[in-house]
């Protein structure tokens, strides 16, 4: 069986936590770093100097469940074995002016290029490990509706391994209710593979949609009731609709993906 | 009464930064250098101050791969935001470059500088080509040496600024 999800003890230990638990009950302080891009993330660190990006870094009236998307996509990844970082939600407090409610994503690794810097430079090896990786997150980015991949969104660490690849997927916020409460139309399922370019195994795709629709609908609701209610607010009834976009679509992925 | 438009134009101002360890804030960044886009009616343009090279502790902290890009940022970063700027919508440049790399290395949000008011009054394309250029230069050495401010043990130096400018043709 292939290993999707190659990240060191030390960060499965900190998924162990957080993949767990909703709200950090860590002190986070700004670093006063910031990305220019949709979401404007921001750098923070916590007490042990342990860094991560949180956002979204402001108010969006665009209808988008951002850092519920972002914890609840984890979570699930963290349940199936793929290779997306563990993720916490970070509540601001009341008296924070801006957007309360956020997520802090931890990196996945201590060093990293995004894929189409890396993608150029690889062994074939490498090559046909990241097929594994691309076949098993088909599956699992058309299960969630993941509608914003691209290769910035696909880490590849920096070692110096050559005839293997670990591989992290990060940026979850445009899935799940997104599409399913019309936010934006639906794309059309299968969802392509990423890393891109370099195709798929189907093996391995096959084997995380089995996974997947035998995956517990139990399961599935406590990642989603994990969420605080406060998390959903801004689109009415979108934790049921995830919920059960959530069942429904598990077990009409295979069929999708045939 | 008659009125006229006041020309516009936006200068931004990137840092870029490499992460020794993404994971850990108690651990070394290394400032590579900024990145700048400008872009007036008439013109749009964008300048780049990268650091020469690296010292041997610092490339030991580096990622096989990175260490690889940035031996001569210069030669392999300019040509990467040459092309995304040859092919992008006028004052998208920048960003298009900060979203390929948000990680290790990590182009951060730009900052709003004001324009230059000359840049936007000049009408004549070949002199304003001419002034941005000069000028561009200066900010950006400027900013460079901000960036690396204080000095560091091995003494900062900068490659010369390159400035590529493409001039649009003037609105009548």
């Amino acid at each position: 069986m292939p290993m999707f999800r190659k990240f060191s003890a030390d960060m499965e230990l900190l998924a162990d936590v957080w993949s767990t638990s909703a709200i950090t009950t860590d002190t986070w302080n700004l670093t006063g770093k910031t990305w220019q891009t949709n979401s404007s993330p921001f750098e923070v660190s916590n007490q042990n100097n342990l860094r991560g990006v949180a956002k979204p870094g402001e108010v969006k009236n665009d209808r988008c469940l951002r850092a519920a998307h972002e914890k609840i996509v984890s979570d699930l990844a963290y349940v199936l074995g793929l290779p997306v970082p563990p993720v916490v939600l970070w509540d601001r407090g009341e008296t924070h002016v801006g957007e309360r409610y956020t997520a802090i994503s931890a990196w996945a690794f201590p060093k990293a290029n995004e894929w189409q810097i890396v993608k150029p430079r690889l062994k074939p090896a490498q090559i046909e490990d990241a097929k594994l990786v691309a076949g098993a997150m088909r599956a699992f980015d058309t299960w969630i509706a993941a509608s914003d991949r691209k290769g910035s969104h696909v880490l590849v660490s920096d070692d110096d391994v050559e005839d293997a690849i670990s591989v992290a997927q990060i940026d979850y916020a445009f899935a799940l209710s997104y599409e399913w409460c019309g936010v934006v139309r639906a794309q059309p399922d299968p969802r392509p593979p990423f890393p891109d370019g370099i195709g798929f195994d189907r093996a391995a795709c096959d084997e995380i949609a089995d996974s997947i629709e035998k995956l517990e609908e139990l399961r599935i609701s406590e990642v989603v009731n994990r969420v605080p209610v406060e998390y959903y607010s801004a689109v009415a009834g979108a934790k049921d609709v995830i919920l059960s976009q959530l069942v429904r679509r598990r077990e009409l992925l295979k069929g999708w993906l045939k | 009464m008659t009125v006229s438009r006041l020309p516009t134009g936006r200068l931004r101002i990137s840092r870029v930064v490499y992460f020794t360890n993404l994971q850990r804030t108690d651990t070394l960044e290394i400032p590579v250098g900024v990145v700048a886009e400008v872009t007036l009616s008439t013109l749009r343009g964008i300048g780049t101050a990268f650091r020469p090279s690296f010292n041997a502790d610092e490339l030991a902290l580096m990622g096989p791969l990175m260490k690889d890009i940035l031996a001569t940022p210069s030669d392999t970063l300019w040509p990467e935001f040459l092309e995304i700027f040859e092919g992008s919508a006028p004052g998208s440049a920048l960003d298009l470059f900060a979203s390929r790399h948000a990680s290790s290395l990590s182009i951060l949000s730009p900052a709003p500088f004001d324009v230059p008011r000359q840049w936007l009054l000049e009408r004549d394309a070949a002199r304003l080509e001419e002034i941005v250029r000069d000028r561009m230069k200066v900010i950006l050495t400027d900013e460079y040496f901000k960036f690396l401010f204080p000095p560091r043990n091995d003494g900062p130096t900068v490659d010369e600024p390159t400035v590529e400018e493409a001039v649009a043709k003037r609105v009548a």
